[in-house]
Order: structure tokens, then C-alpha cells, then sequence
């Protein structure tokens, strides 16, 4: 008997060997206010076998038939006057009997006992032809004996399965946890539980029943919950998913930190990717070549720019800088592409360029000298973007991105990997141009003295001396990346999705605690969950930021020694 | 001063009215008040000149600004800064030269009327104009306070001192009246130095 | 060229670009938000303009010009707009055309082909709402209850007059609601907790505590009464305020009436020469920076938020200038160099690169729940299970910033100490100073400007910070500003509002992102200004401090 949308539905197997199911649905005239209930009754297709136990699910399609040798059959009843039979399969091992079969909650998964004591969760998977077939999900730990009752958690997918042997274990579902064993006295006949799952009853044999308390606060968390693929109710094969909840209280609550962590990981590199080249660069250049005048303007810049609140950088990336690259993304590659390329013509075009020129000028201005062509290649790409994308690209390049099958998000990585590399330049600018600057300078002038020019010295004897700062610069700016939340929180649509594509987004663990902290109930399983994900930012940053600091101070010491 | 450098080894006692200051226990604070000191490099704190001087007494819980200024002004007066000083009491003292830096040190070291006031090498941080007023300075000042100079220079040393003590590699070889010294010294080793066969 | 490659010139010109690449961002940023954030509050000019819909009907458009950008065609054939095929390239504009009550949206895209010729009509008019955003028109008579004002060129002095009028009502509704009004609440509910903690005293005779209740009730009594007094003079405001209406013409030539208690400021740009323009400026800037949000914080002004950000910034540098200074004179002074020290630096260090929304869970885990917890039990038992101190509050936003900034602090402080050369200490010694004397009388007054340097890094750190904020006590919205003339004053356990929050609030949650974009940047620039500012006085001082010691040592 069920609960169904449409109404009341109860399928009953005859003692003759006929299997039938009924519909009742009520209505109640607006008129005179009297109800009138209707019942419509079909027959449906021969089970092979003697039915024992049916299973009738919520929506009101599926039936499940268990039979005296130990297989399920699978009606699919969506319409009663068609009803056929799926599927019969064999549940149980060769010549075990089923002997306890239960729903749990939801009504998605059916937990089958058999008289071996095993126990095992199974529901319907959709294949690649959209057939749904009943599919073994996980076993739990056997029991002693055979199974004799089972009954489900409410709000959550655990059960506690009694045995004849008189065993009760507490086993949940999503987890793969059994969560206890216990023996009881008596032949348990069937078990109960209290809504918010605290109190056990056990009917047994002789018409007695025991209470028992249980203390089950938080069955959802496992290793294999947590970090492992995890096989959940309607999808069709195991996966890594982070959905926390739903509006419905029946909602299987998948708590997989792996799309998170792949999130952060992936917002980080592409931070990283945009900013470790221009830091690492900037500071070389800013520590080894540049004038002391305009070295006085580019410290205070870039500590302005350490300072700007990421809120700020979060906030014109999610609202300016995301629907213009949307808009202009032609415009992104062509920069990528020709800012380099105008910067070495800018360059050649120096060294034509007379002497007296050059040297009245003088070195350590290139930055400077750089600057109109940096400005005239963003303007050009931008005016050019919407021409470009009509010449090759249909109009838009967008679409034609996901026509060639490549997933486009208007907030995605690409976003954030400019914008918090953005953030995380200044850090490691000012390490790395530290580490650069302080290089003793009688290893530059022995080097010098050799004849190398200056960039020889620099790759030469700067930079191997300064390496392990420079490490450390980029494993500070790493560990700065991982744990920003503001940036990510605004310039990604927040989608738990566990890949590297660029132009999608993803929601980083920092992310996360910000978005759901503040709506969970407190103290829940859930609740418990978010701190765990910031006990693995601090580890993922300490051990990072620790790493960094003993190179740095092991630096410090080598300076003080050369 | 020395038990503030780590690597320091000490034999044999230093007595002070007949007090070994070495002895453990002995209040640290205490002695150095008994006891002025004067750097080789001024270092006079970044405030006004005026509380440079005052800081000692302040120390000592002098409030009086009535005290303060006659000490201040005694002070300056036995350091022979006063009159170059005296309109810019409150300025920074880092406005002032070396060796008017030097005689503020050791104005500030008077004030709080040591018993004897120690000089490691004063002037050897200042030009020969400066040097010659700090050795002014200390005739004037050897009429009050017992003063201990320590230097390098011999002729400093003949110039400056009563008596004279001869160290080398941290033991004394000799100690007289600085003629004795000087004219008749009893080691050889000393005999050496002052001739400037070596050091 | 081969010489000029081996030379190694392509490739400190590369590393140059690096450095011009990332100035260019950060001067491009600041400029970005500078002319949005400014440029917000001039007034633009009313354009009115006639439209040819695709079935060929015209109709009258009337509003600002936000914004407008050229495309190519087929991206907007996507959305389902019928552009003849020839056309390769499309510019529209969006039209900030207001009335959202009535005309559904008040941004629209319009394409620019299919506009007429554009005017910018004299009379037509701006009205500020208090309900329902801005209001574009054109007026048409002013009306005191059935009776005609004014109509024509007259109706503006009159309708100026009487706009500040209703303010000035306004206002005065507005005080008593938040002063008297709240005064009275907040009295009542010290009553009812004095009541509850009297009823909760173990031991307390029936019939004593009658006796002590009586005052309560008898205060009560008063209270109400003077609140139905406060009642019945709002509701004469009410009326008053509801005197008089506006009636103007919309672009779809409806004439509809607004209330003139509805109108918050009226303004006619396209009549407003370069003076009235900057005069409307100004006073656009201050209602910004002083005025409370309007309409889900969509408009109006910041000045909670400002407010708010000040307050806990405050609070957080008295807790952690304290707990900083001291932490770095022990490290710096007194503790013995070892590896425990060592660790101890490293674990300060480390404690500066911990993410910042890690903060925000520990406090809400320890401070909040933890120690809010216990202190409810412990002192507030009567306000239970109304938490007082036992949710997110002030006082923990700013004890969790304080632990944040901490390292900065200890970090720019221990900078300081060890700056100060060692001469100065051993002459301090020397004159007979012990070594706290030497301390407390040399050391640390010279090391203050470092400190001062410190607390502004942390106080700039601290106001631009987010994430962990939304977790320990910052609110979208908060009904009472946290100092108030109530005793103790200031509120620690109040939540509240914070620029930063506020940005990301209105530009990321808020229904009518269009409307709230201006805002969003006028915000961001508040903030900007603020922390750059606050930046570059401590780079000045660390310099000006770098330079006194240069010339000391030498």
C-alpha cells in the first residue's frame, strides 16, 4: 500500500496466485462538499513464482515482487491498464530464500535480506537506451542469521536490520557503513523506529517489546562518503557529487569533498598560470633593471594593489569582467597572443633606434617605454574582437565554443584565474622581488667581471641564488589562492563540477563554507561537514605556507652567510 | 655593559669601593648608575636634547622640572655644550655634529652624578677638532668624577691621564702614573707598544 | 638582429612588459571604479526619442542612456530579434527608462536603428522614489488634496517647496520611528528580561516577587502610554505628509499621480546648467555617504555600512593593538632565541597565510558558539533561548578580525624593535636604566611609529575583509545601527552592516542587478578610497621611518 500523487494505490497478491493493484482517488465536489471515492482495480502480468512480499514506490510506477526463490520482479505500472513486467532478477545467492525486503526512505533504494544474513541495497539505474533496471548497489555486512525485519531511518538513507540469531545492526546507506552489531535477547520479530531516529523498538517472539536508545547522530559521513566515488540513489553509475540539500526532506544528501577540492585546486592553477609568469618576471625585471626613479612609483603600486580588498576584485570580475570576455573573446586570445609579440617589436625597434637616443633615455625604462604598446594591442583586440568573431566564427565565438562541444559558462575559470591572479601577483611580486633584490651583489659584479652581459648574470647567478625565495613566493601565492573566497564566490557560478575545462566554473571549498555556513543548522551532520572542508584548507595552506616559510628562512641564513 | 654580549669571558674581579663588581647578585642597574659610560660612536636617543639629559634622572623619578632644568643646564655647562646649545634645547639631537653628539653623551652621563664615568674610545669616531674638545673637557671634568678612558692612542693617553694601564689580549701587563708609564715602563712588552715596535 | 637576440634585450624587455602589464591592471582598476564609482552621481541628461516596434507601431521612449554597445548581428538574431539579414553589426542602447510600477522594467535594451530622432526635452523630470526606483516624466499639475497648486512654468518653485516639506515631515516620521519609537522597544524589552531573570531567581516567594514585579508593570504602563501619545502624533504626520500629489505623464502618455510623501528629490537635468549640475552632485554624494538604503539596499545611501565598518574596525583595533604590541615586545625583547621561538615565528607567519574564511568558521565555532554560548548561560540566562551574545555579533566580528590581523601587527612591530639600533639601547643601559626602563622609556616610544604602521595595515586589512564576516555577524540589513543613546552605548552583541558585505550583497544578490550597478561601484570606490588611503599613509610613515633611522646610523 502507498501514498502515491494520484492517490492511494494497493497492490495485493491473491492466494490463488494473481497479483492485483488498485487505485483510489478521492475528490470532493465543490459544490455540495461530499467526497466520492473511485476505485480502479487491474490485474497484472503472472509472477513466475509465488509472491511474498510487494513493494509499491511513491511515484506510483514502479512495483517490486519478491518471490520464494529469491528474485525481485519489476513491474513498471506508470500506466496500471498496460502494466508489464520488466525485469525478474535474482537478489540473493543460489538457493538463499529473500526473506526481509524493505524501501528506505524516499522509496528508491529497496534493502533486501536474505536468509544467509546478507544484506543488499539495490534500486533502478537508467541505461545508455533509457531502460531502468533494478541494479545491485552495495552489500552491507552480513549478518549471524537470517534476515527477519528491517526498518528504514527517517529523513536519511540508513535502516536497522534485525536476524534470527537475534542480531540488530545499524547499517546506512550512502556511507557503506554498518554502524553497529548488537546482540539482544529474544527472537526479533519486528523492529521500529522514532521519527528523528533516537529510539529502536523490537517486537519479539513472545509478544514482548524492548525500547532501546540510539545514538546515531552523523551515520552520512564516511572515507568512501567523503573522498570516494559514491554510487547515489537515481544516477546511473558512481561519482563524485556535492549537492547538500534540497527542499525535500527525503533528498539523499551527497557530501563528496571532491568537486570542491578539485575546484579549489583548479582555481588556484589558473590563478597561478596567469600570475606566476608576470609576478616571477615583474619582479626580476623590478628587482634587477629598473631605474631607482620609477622603482619609488612600482613598490607603492603594487602594494596598493595588495591591498585592494578582494571583495573589489571579486565584484568587477563577476559584474564587468565576466561579460566582457563573454562579449569579447576573441579579444582575450589576441592579447594573450600579440602583447608579447608587440613587446619584442617594440624592443627591436629600440635597438635600431641611434645611440644618442637610446642613451638619453637611458636603461631600466623599458616597463615605461612598454606601456603604449601594451595599451594600443588591448584597444586594437577589443575594437577588432566583434569583426573577428563575424569572419570566423559566425558571429559568435561563444556559440561556436559550444558547438565544437566545449561547455561555456559566463562566470568561469578563465575569469577567476585573472581575476585572483590578479590577487595573488602583489604576493608574490614582493617575495620574489625580495629575494632577487637582496642577492649579494658581489656575486652580480664577479659575474659581471667575467664578461656576461646582463641578462647572462641574471639567469646565470641571479636567479639560481634567488630560486629558493622565488619557491617560496609562488608556494605563499599558491597557498593565498586556495583559501581566497571572494573572488571565487562572485566570478564563478558556484556549480560543484569536477573538471579542468577553462571556460567552465566551480566552487571551491572556500567558496563553499561561505555560501552554506551561514543557512545550515547548527551542530548537523552537514554543519560538521563545512568545518571539516575548512580543517582541509588550513592543512592544504599550512602545509604549504610552512614549506614556504622554512625555504625563506633557510634563504635568510644562506644571504647572511654569502 | 659586558654581560650583554654573549661570548664574553671574565677572570679575575674589578673592585669598586672596595666591591667586586663581578660578584653575583650585585643590583646591575645600581653599578651602572654608579658608573657612566660613554660610547665610541654617540649614540644619543632620537628625542630632544633636553630630555637625552633628563632621561637619567627621569630614570631616578626626578620630576621637578625646576631640578630638571638647573641639572640639564649643569650638565651641558660641565660637557662644554651649553652655550652651543642652549637656544635649541628641544631640537632632535640628531641635529647635532659628531662631537657635539659625543659631549651631549657625556653631558647626559653627568647628569645623574656617576661616581666614575667610563670612555671607551670617545673620539675615536671624530675629527681632531672634536677630539681636542672632548680632551678638554676631561681635564675640566677630572676635578670631579674619577674618569676611565680606554683608547688606542698613545698620545691620547699621555695627553689625558693620571695613571695608565696597559692591556694586551685581555690581561694587564702593567699599571703606573702615566710618566712612569710612559718614560720608564717596567715590561717589555709595554716598552714595545709605546715605541710602536708593534700594535 | 642575431646580436640583438644574443644580447638578451628581447628578454628584459619581456619582463619589463610583465611589470607594464600589471601596473597597467592596477591603474586601469582604479580608474575603472574612480569614473563609475564618480561618475554615478552626475546628472545625465532625460533623452526622449521615438521608437518603431517590429510590427511598425511607434511609440515614445524616454528615459537615460546607460549604457550602449555594437555587436554583431547574429548574437542578437539568437535572442530572437529580427534584424534584417544584410546587417553585419548592431548597436543598442539600454534605456534607463524607470517606472518600474509601471511599466514592468525599468532597464530596456533598444536598438538603435530603430530610434528617432533623439531630443532632450527641458521640462522633462527625474523624480527619486522612495518606492519603486526613479521616476522619468513629464509633470503636469500639482494638487493639495482635489485643489489645483500650481500647474505650467509656476509648478516648479511651488513643487520644490513642497518636496522639501514632505522631507522635512518625513524626516521628523522617520526620528521618532528610529529614536523615540526604538527607545520605547528597547525599554520594554529590558523590562520584560528584568521580569524573566526575577522569575528565574531560585528560591523568590510567590508573593515577594509580586511585590518586585510591581515597578515593572507600573513602567510599563507608563511606556505604553507615552507610545500611544508617539502613535497619534505619527499618524497626524502621516496625513500630513500625504497632503499633496504630483500628477505627471509618462512616456506611454499616461498620466499617473505620485504622492509627494513618495518623493525622496525631483531634479529637470536637461534644464540644469554646469552650477546646478555640481550643486546636485554634491548633494547626491553626501545623501550617499550619509543616508540609509532604500528598496533592499538598491537605493539610497551606505551610511549604516559605513558606519558599521567603522564601529567594528574600531573595536578590533583595541583588541588587537594590545595583544600584538605586547606579543611582539616578548618575542622580539624577552623571549630566549631557540627553536621553540623559531616555531613560534613560523607558526605567526603562518597564521598570516591561513585563509581568511578559516577564520570566520573558527569563530563562529569557538567564539560564537562556544563562548557566546557559555556566556548566555552564564549571563544572560534570562534572555534564553533568544540568544544574546550566542550568535553572530559585533563583538565577534571584530575579536575574529583581530586574530586575523594579529600577524600583521606582531610582524610590522617586531620590524620596528628590531630597527632600533643597538647604541641606543646600550646608552639607555648605561646611564643605570634597567632593561624595562630601557624598554618602556626608549625602545618602544621610538618603535611606536611602527606599531602605528601595523594597526593601519591590519585596520586596512580588516575593513576590506569579507569572507569570514558573513559568517561571525554582518548582515545584509541591520534594523539598528550598533552605538545608539542607549545604555551601554554601544552594542556588541548587534549585528551589523558592512561596505564590503554591502558590495557583495547588492551586486550579487540583489533582484535588479541594473539598477544596483551604479551603486555597487559608488560603494567600491568608497572602499577603495578608503584602504588606499589608509595604505599609503602607512607606506608614508614606514618610510618616513626608514629615513629617520638611515640618517641616525650613519
Amino acid at each position: 500500500m502507498q501514498q502515491t500523487g494520484q492517490g492511494l494505490a494497493v497492490a495485493a497478491a491473491t492466494e490463488d496466485g494473481r497479483l492485483l493493484l488498485a487505485r483510489f482517488s478521492a475528490s470532493t465536489n465543490l459544490f455540495t462538499g461530499e467526497t466520492t471515492v473511485r476505485r480502479d482495480g487491474y490485474p497484472l502480468p503472472q509472477p513466475p513464482a509465488s509472491a511474498e512480499r510487494i513493494l509499491l514506490d511513491r511515484t506510483g510506477r514502479n512495483l517490486f515482487v519478491s518471490d520464494g526463490a529469491g528474485r525481485i520482479h519489476y513491474y513498471d505500472i506508470s500506466r496500471p491498464a498496460q502494466a508489464r513486467l520488466v525485469q525478474s532478477v535474482p537478489v540473493v545467492a543460489q538457493g538463499e530464500r529473500i526473506t526481509a525486503m524493505e524501501f528506505l526512505t524516499g522509496t528508491v533504494s529497496v534493502i533486501v535480506g536474505g536468509s544467509d544474513g546478507s544484506l543488499s541495497q539495490w534500486f533502478l539505474v537508467r541505461d545508455a537506451d533509457n531502460v531502468e533496471h533494478l541494479t545491485r548497489i552495495r552489500d552491507f555486512a552480513p549478518h549471524g542469521g537470517a534476515i527477519v525485519a528491517i526498518a528504514p531511518e527517517y529523513n536519511r538513507k540508513g535502516f536497522v536490520a534485525a536476524d534470527a540469531s537475534g542480531g540488530v545492526g545499524v547499517h546506512y546507506a550512502t556511507s557503506h557503513r554498518t554502524l553497529l552489531m548488537e546482540r539482544i535477547e529474544g527472537e526479533v520479530r519486528h523492529l521500529a523506529l522514532s521519527p528523528i531516529n533516537t529510539a529502536l523498538l523490537a517486537l519479539d517472539g513472545q509478544g514482548r517489546v524492548q525500547k532501546f536508545d540510539l545514538y546515531n547522530p552523523h551515520p552520512q559521513v564516511s572515507l568512501s562518503a567523503l573522498w570516494g566515488k559514491v554510487w547515489y540513489e537515481g544516477r546511473s553509475a558512481p561519482d563524485y557529487i556535492w549537492q547538500s540539500s534540497s527542499g525535500s526532506d527525503e533528498f539523499e544528501s551527497k557530501f563528496s569533498m571532491v568537486p570542491l577540492t578539485v575546484g579549489t585546486l583548479k582555481a588556484a592553477f589558473f590563478a597561478m598560470l596567469f600570475a606566476v609568469p608576470l609576478a616571477i618576471m615583474g619582479a626580476v625585471y623590478t628587482a634587477y633593471f629598473m631605474t631607482k626613479v620609477m622603482r619609488g612609483f612600482v613598490k607603492p603600486t603594487i602594494e596598493v594593489m595588495e591591498a585592494l580588498p578582494t571583495v573589489i576584485l571579486g565584484f568587477l570580475a563577476g559584474l564587468w569582467l565576466a561579460p566582457f570576455i563573454e562579449k569579447n573573446l576573441p579579444a582575450v586570445f589576441a592579447i594573450l597572443l600579440f602583447t608579447p609579440l608587440a613587446m619584442l617589436v617594440v624592443s627591436l625597434g629600440w635597438s635600431l633606434l641611434p645611440a644618442a637616443v637610446r642613451s638619453r633615455v637611458g636603461g631600466g625604462w623599458e616597463a615605461a617605454l612598454l606601456a603604449p604598446a601594451v595599451l594600443v594591442v588591448g584597444w586594437v583586440s577589443v575594437s577588432m574582437s566583434p569583426l573577428v568573431e563575424v569572419w570566423f566564427f559566425d558571429g559568435s565565438m561563444r556559440q561556436w565554443l559550444t558547438d565544437v562541444g566545449i561547455a561555456y559558462d559566463q562566470r568561469n575559470a578563465l575569469v577567476v584565474g585573472i581575476a585572483m591572479g590578479f590577487a595573488v601577483i602583489p604576493t608574490i611580486f614582493s617575495i620574489a622581488e625580495d629575494a632577487v633584490f637582496n642577492v649579494p651583489k658581489h656575486l652580480t659584479q664577479g659575474s659581471m667581471a667575467l664578461g656576461a652581459s646582463a641578462w647572462q648574470t641574471v639567469v646565470g647567478v641571479v636567479l639560481p641564488t634567488a630560486s629558493p625565495g622565488i619557491f617560496s613566493a609562488v608556494m605563499i601565492g599558491f597557498g593565498r589562492a586556495v583559501g581566497e573566497t571572494m573572488i571565487v564566490l562572485m566570478a564563478t557560478g558556484n556549480s560543484p563540477i569536477t573538471n579542468f575545462n577553462i571556460f567552465e566554473g566551480m566552487r571551491t571549498l572556500s567558496a563553499n563554507i561561505a555560501v552554506e555556513l551561514p543557512e545550515t543548522a547548527v551542530a548537523s551532520t552537514h554543519f560538521r561537514i563545512l568545518f571539516l572542508a575548512a580543517l582541509v584548507l588550513f592543512a592544504m595552506t599550512f602545509v604549504v605556507n610552512t614549506v614556504a616559510e622554512v625555504v625563506r628562512q633557510r634563504l635568510r641564513k644562506k644571504y647572511s652567510s654569502l | 655593559m659586558n654581560d650583554l654580549i654573549d661570548i664574553c669571558r671574565i677572570e679575575g674581579e674589578v673592585l669598586l669601593h672596595g666591591e667586586n663588581i663581578y660578584r653575583p647578585g650585585i643590583d646591575v642597574p645600581e653599578l651602572r648608575r654608579r658608573v657612566g659610560m660613554v660610547f665610541q660612536k654617540p649614540n644619543p636617543f632620537p628625542k630632544s636634547i633636553y630630555e637625552n639629559v633628563a632621561y637619567g634622572l627621569r630614570l631616578q623619578g626626578v620630576k621637578s622640572r625646576q631640578v630638571l632644568d638647573e641639572a640639564v643646564e649643569r650638565s651641558l655647562r660641565s660637557a662644554a655644550l651649553w652655550d652651543e646649545v642652549k637656544d635649541r634645547l628641544h631640537d632632535n639631537a640628531f641635529g647635532l655634529s659628531g662631537g657635539q653628539q659625543q659631549r651631549l653623551v657625556i653631558a647626559r652621563a653627568i647628569a645623574i652624578e656617576p661616581e666614575i664615568i667610563l670612555l671607551d674610545e670617545p673620539c675615536s669616531a671624530l675629527d681632531p677638532i672634536a677630539t681636542a674638545k672632548i680632551e678638554d673637557l676631561m681635564h675640566e671634568l677630572k676635578k670631579e668624577y674619577t674618569i676611565v678612558i680606554v683608547t688606542h692612542n698613545m698620545q691620547q693617553a699621555a695627553r689625558v691621564a693620571d695613571y695608565t694601564a696597559y692591556l694586551f689580549l685581555g690581561e694587564l701587563i702593567e699599571f703606573g702614573e702615566t710618566r712612569q708609564i710612559f718614560k720608564k715602563p717596567r715590561s717589555k712588552q709595554t716598552e714595545d707598544y709605546i715605541t710602536g715596535r708593534f700594535g | 638582429m642575431k646580436n640583438w637576440f644574443k644580447s638578451g634585450a628581447p628578454w628584459i624587455w619581456l619582463t619589463g612588459g610583465a611589470v607594464t602589464i600589471s601596473l597597467v591592471a592596477v591603474v586601469g582598476l582604479l580608474a575603472l571604479i574612480a569614473v563609475r564609482g564618480f561618475g554615478h552621481f552626475w546628472p545625465a541628461p532625460i533623452v526622449e526619442t521615438s521608437y518603431t516596434l517590429p510590427d511598425g507601431s511607434q511609440m515614445r521612449l524616454l528615459g537615460e542612456i546607460a549604457r550602449s554597445e555594437t555587436l554583431p548581428a547574429t548574437q542578437i538574431r539568437e535572442s530572437g530579434i529580427d534584424i534584417p539579414e544584410k546587417e553585419r553589426f548592431v548597436t543598442r542602447h539600454l534605456v534607463k527608462q524607470g517606472n518600474r510600477d509601471l511599466l514592468g522594467r525599468d532597464f530596456v535594451w533598444y536598438l538603435d536603428a530603430r530610434m528617432g530622432e533623439r531630443s532632450t526635452p527641458r521640462d522633462a523630470v527625474m523624480i527619486e522614489r522612495r518606492e519603486w526606483g526613479n521616476f522619468y516624466g513629464y509633470p503636469v499639475q500639482l494638487r493639495e488634496g482635489d485643489r489645483v497648486v500650481a500647474e505650467g512654468e509656476a509648478l516648479w518653485r511651488e513643487l520644490d517647496e513642497r518636496v522639501r516639506r514632505s522631507n522635512d515631515l518625513h524626516e521628523e516620521i522617520r526620528r521618532i520611528e528610529r529614536r523615540e519609537i526604538g527607545d520605547i522597544n528597547f525599554r520594554l524589552e529590558r523590562i520584560r528580561l528584568a521580569e524573566r531573570r526575577l522569575q528565574l531567581t531560585p528560591g523568590l516567594a510567590p508573593s515577594e516577587l509580586q511585590a518586585q514585579l510591581e515597578p515593572f508593570a507600573r513602567e510599563r504602563g507608563e511606556l505604553d502610554a507615552r507610545y500611544a501619545l508617539i502613535q497619534e502624533r505619527l499618524d497626524r504626520l502621516y496625513r500630513d505628509v500625504r497632503r499633496d500629489t504630483l500628477t505627471a505623464e509618462i512616456m506611454d502618455g499616461r498620466q499617473v499621480e505620485i504622492s509627494l510623501a513618495n518623493i525622496v528629490r525631483v531634479s529637470r537635468p536637461n534644464a540644469m546648467g554646469i552650477g546646478q549640475k555640481t550643486a546636485w552632485y554634491a548633494e547626491s554624494v553626501w545623501e550617499f555617504i550619509s543616508g540609509y538604503p532604500r528598496e533592499a539596499n538598491t537605493e539610497g545611501g551606505i551610511f549604516p555600512a559605513i558606519f558599521g565598518t567603522v564601529t567594528m574596525v574600531f573595536v578590533m583595533s583595541i583588541i588587537v593593538t594590545p595583544f600584538g604590541i605586547l606579543a611582539a615586545i616578548y618575542l622580539r625583547e624577552y623571549a630566549k632565541q631557540g627553536p621553540l621561538l623559531r616555531l613560534i615565528r613560523i607558526s605567526v607567519y603562518n597564521l598570516a597565510g591561513v585563509p581568511s574564511i578559516v577564520f570566520g568558521v573558527f569563530g563562529l565555532g569557538f567564539f560564537v558558539y562556544f563562548v557566546g554560548g557559555n556566556i548566555d548561560r552564564l549571563l544572560y540566562p534570562e534572555a534564553l533561548p533568544a540568544p544574546t551574545f550566542g550568535t553572530p555579533g559585533l563583538f565577534w566580528v571584530s575579536l575574529t578580525l583581530a586574530l586575523l590581523t594579529l600577524p600583521v601587527v606582531i610582524v610590522a612591530t617586531e620590524e620596528g624593535l628590531a630597527r632600533i639600533p643597538r647604541t641606543i639601547r646600550e646608552g639607555s643601559l648605561a646611564l643605570g636604566a634597567t632593561k624595562a626602563e630601557t624598554l618602556w622609556r626608549v625602545v618602544v616610544p621610538l618603535a611606536t611609529p611602527a606599531m602605528m604602521t601595523g594597526l593601519i595595515l591590519a585596520i586596512a586589512r580588516a575593513a576590506g575583509e569579507v569572507a569570514p564576516l558573513m559568517l561571525v555577524g554582518v548582515v545584509k540589513l541591520a534594523p539598528t545601527l550598533p552605538i545608539d543613546g542607549n545604555f551601554p552605548f554601544i552594542h556588541m552583541e548587534r549585528k551589523i552592516m558592512h561596505l564590503g558585505f554591502h558590495i557583495f550583497d547588492v551586486g550579487f544578490q540583489s533582484p535588479n542587478v541594473e539598477a544596483a550597478r551604479p551603486l555597487v561601484y559608488a560603494t567600491a570606490l568608497t572602499l577603495v578610497v578608503i584602504i588606499v588611503a589608509l595604505n599609503l599613509a602607512a607606506v608614508g610613515l614606514r618610510n618616513h621611518l626608514r629615513e629617520k633611522y638611515r640618517s641616525e646610523s650613519d
